[in-house]
């Protein structure tokens, strides 16, 4: 009985280190269409498809990239680059989701609110403004 | 009186002593040595395959229902009133997609980072 109550507390203190290891990642990308098609970085191979599908575009620019631990403080800023950034707010955990209010700014300028359920490895795609012959696309994902 | 109670209280030799002495000594190291003090390699290899096992069935357990938990977005508001917001799940995919229209072009010259 001791052994297997020394057992199920071993698993569930491995599990729960599993959880509290989640990082949140955001970055900015320059989409653009071009002949012959740029390659892809390769933090962004996974997202690729997505994009091509959704948004139309074959070649993609990493302009920067933030990663930081969710369990850092109930607000946080990510500065994916210096002209865009995101704060996110935790506002719940639950099991297979992080309820977040994120905000968007453009410098001192509040560009949008959302608020949004984050599965581990399901990304949100926020598309921004274009910027001359490109698409600007943020994305936020939980890792 | 008293000489019945002592004659009751007189000790009892069983017959042949020296024939149960042996019996009780032939028992007593027939008995196994007590288990050695502390935590052995046996238990201690046994207890790590018993957590590994756990590990795997919580795993199997919960990693399912992340693997097809969807990333859902219950509002998106732009700040400004030109433009606008509206979302969508990624086609075969889980993840989510916040599309604004009606954001400020930025041209070219100007240098985005």
């Amino acid at each position: 009985m001791r052994r297997l109550l020394l057992v199920g507390a071993l698993a569930l203190v491995s599990t729960v280190a599993v959880q509290a290891s989640d990082d949140i990642w955001s970055a900015l990308v320059l989409a653009t269409n071009e002949t012959p098609p740029a390659e892809i970085p390769k933090p962004l191979k996974s997202f690729f498809p997505t994009i091509k599908k959704v948004f139309g575009f074959n070649s993609l620019y990493l302009l920067g990239q933030k990663k930081r631990g969710l369990d850092d403080g109930p607000d946080q800023w990510l500065v994916p680059s210096r002209d865009f950034f995101f704060q996110v707010t935790c506002l719940a955990q639950e099991p297979t989701h992080y309820h977040l209010r994120i905000t968007l700014f453009r410098g001192k300028e509040l560009l949008l609110t959302t608020e949004a359920k984050l599965a581990r490895a399901a990304p949100l795609f926020i598309r921004g403004p274009q910027w001359g012959s490109g698409q600007l696309i943020l994305l936020i994902e939980v890792r | 009186m008293a000489e019945t109670i002592r004659g009751a209280l007189k000790p009892h030799f069983p017959p042949h002593p020296d024939f149960l002495n042996g019996q009780i000594r032939r028992e007593i190291e027939r008995k196994p040595a007590p288990a050695a003090a502390g935590f052995p390699l046996r238990r201690l290899l046994l207890a790590g395959a018993c957590c590994v096992a756990a590990a795997v069935v919580l795993t199997a357990f919960f990693l399912p229902a992340q693997n097809h938990a969807e990333t859902a977005v219950i509002m998106a508001e732009t700040a400004s009133p030109d433009a606008s917001a509206s979302a969508f799940q990624t086609p075969g995919a889980r993840g989510a997609v916040i599309w604004m229209e009606g954001m400020p072009y930025i041209p070219d010259e100007e240098k985005v980072q």
